[in-house]
């Protein structure tokens, strides 16, 4: 696995953040200037590729490619693929990704000088949504399928589904997945357009503030997280460290007109495929991993999908069951910020160091619980305690919905 | 513009821009074999010409220069 992202820039820090509560959420007056409402953003460091890689693969990579690159070194790293093993076997490469704005830094010269060839060679490159995975796949010479995956918030969950679906299948044996997602702020415009993200810019660490009253919208993130899912004979034959397994994989579409609504009956049907797919009952389920963005309705329906598929109502005392079998839950994005595309890869690395080191991240900043989530087992502070399953929750707009289920192996 | 001048503007551009080795930097070196230019640095390269030499070279042509010395030939011819 690999990570880049706010609240660390290697596995070992990230897992010491989620221990910790620790918050990557800083106010940039930037962005205020800018004409955001909300100045609030991960702190995530632009890398120096400069040491690892020759100006023939920076000049075309855009800035969550960079990110990428990192996450991914890691990942291969960790996987023990040599650049040699790379080279020589078919490995394959899925990223969630979306939204790219680089186009835009190429435009005023079309407007101003009114000649393409001064856009140079880059525009191409790094303007597409798939610059990602073009560039990883060209930096690490990968042989196998190479494509992202658009499912706006929802993307790399579906990714990591997707890769492990194509193992299944027999298709491919090993293939790095992942997420990333830039931080540039004319991005961030768009979300802010819509009064999605928080303007509590006084308070940056704590803004986030999922399945609270208070809250108010989310602090947009990003960086990169990569992992590679390998088919489990294959890694086994190769020696490789194995740090969990993915079991399931559930997905739905909200069906519903409104483009912007979550939609509660939309998530359960994802995590309840999942389940199903992995052949688990919810009360198999250590840990669940929210998606919870801190928005106004998105937590809301997230925590009636949650209520209804793990602590439903019992019908012979006609109250709730928060009994002992409920999963904790909570939202790592009350640290991180909403990491957008790169959120279900990151969440899935976030998810497998807490089984790895048996601990539950808090949802930090959590004072008021909504009503909708009042039954449900919210970890407010770090929970020490064997972790062997999780359910990691995804959704998007435009209504698209993922879940994963990892098991320790 | 001397040619002396053309050849120390185009070897700036070689070295910091498209970060080409200094050590490799000679008017004998060939463009691509030696200095390993790419089609896109061929693109980069045209965008300089016309940003520093005022002129737009035609389509494909850097493609075509061999040496550095062709190339610094070439910007001298349409200068």
């Amino acid at each position: 696995m690999g990570i880049w992202s706010c609240i660390g820039q290697d596995l070992h820090t990230v897992m010491e953040s989620l221990k910790q509560g620790r918050s990557g959420i800083i106010f940039d007056p930037t962005r205020i200037e800018y004409g955001l409402h909300s100045g609030l953003v991960g702190n995530v460091p632009r890398p120096d590729l400069k040491p690892f890689l020759p100006r023939k693969f920076r000049a075309t990579m855009s800035e969550d490619a960079e990110y990428a690159y990192m996450a991914a070194r890691q990942a291969f790293e960790q996987a023990g693929l040599s650049d040699e093993y790379l080279r020589q076997n078919e490995v394959g490469l899925i990223f969630g990704n979306d939204v790219n704005m680089h186009m835009l830094d190429y435009m005023p010269i079309m407007e101003e000088e009114h000649d393409s060839m001064l856009l140079g060679p880059s525009a191409l490159f790094k303007g597409e949504t798939s610059s990602v995975t073009m560039n990883l796949g060209t930096i690490f010479h990968l042989k196998g399928i190479n494509f992202c995956v658009g499912a706006a918030c929802a993307s790399s969950s579906h990714a990591v589904g997707l890769a492990a679906m194509l193992i299944r299948q027999g298709m491919q044996n090993t293939i790095l997945v992942g997420g990333s997602c830039m931080l540039d702020m004319r991005g961030s415009a768009a979300a802010d357009a819509i009064d999605a993200l928080s303007h509590q810019n006084d308070t940056p660490q704590g803004a986030m503030m999922p399945f609270d009253t208070n809250r108010d919208g989310f602090v947009p993130s990003g960086g990169a997280a990569a992992l590679v899912l390998e088919e489990y004979e294959h890694a086994v034959a190769r020696g490789a460290t194995i740090y969990a397994e993915v079991v399931g994989y559930g997905f739905s579409s909200n069906g519903t007109e409104e483009i912007s609504a979550p939609s509660a009956d939309g998530e359960y049907r994802a995590m309840k495929r999942a389940l199903d797919d992995a052949g688990l009952q919810p009360s198999d389920i250590d840990y669940v991993n929210a998606h919870a963005t801190s928005t106004t309705a998105g937590d809301i329906e997230e925590a009636k999908a949650l209520t209804r598929l793990f602590a439903p109502p019992n019908p012979s005392s006609g109250s709730s069951e928060t009994s002992a079998s409920s999963p904790f839950i909570s939202s790592t994005k009350s640290m991180t910020g909403h990491e957008n595309w790169m959120a279900g890869a990151s969440e899935a690395v976030y998810s497998i160091l807490m089984m790895q080191n048996n601990f539950v991240a808090p949802n930090i900043n959590l004072e008021n619980v909504i009503d909708e989530a009042k039954d449900l087992n919210i970890a407010r502070e770090t929970i020490y305690t064997p972790i062997n399953t999780v359910l990691s929750n995804s959704s998007g707009m435009g209504g698209t919905n993922s879940a994963l289920v990892f098991r320790k192996i | 513009m001397t040619p002396q001048e053309i050849q120390e503007k185009v070897n700036t551009f070689m070295t910091d821009r498209l970060e080409y080795e200094p050590s490799a930097i000679a008017p004998e070196a060939e463009l691509k074999r030696d200095l390993g230019m790419t089609s896109l640095d061929a693109v980069e390269t045209s965008i300089f010409i016309k940003r520093t030499f005022g002129f737009q070279p035609e389509r494909g042509a850097i493609k075509t220069l061999v040496t550095l010395q062709d190339l610094y030939d070439y910007i001298a011819r349409n200068i």
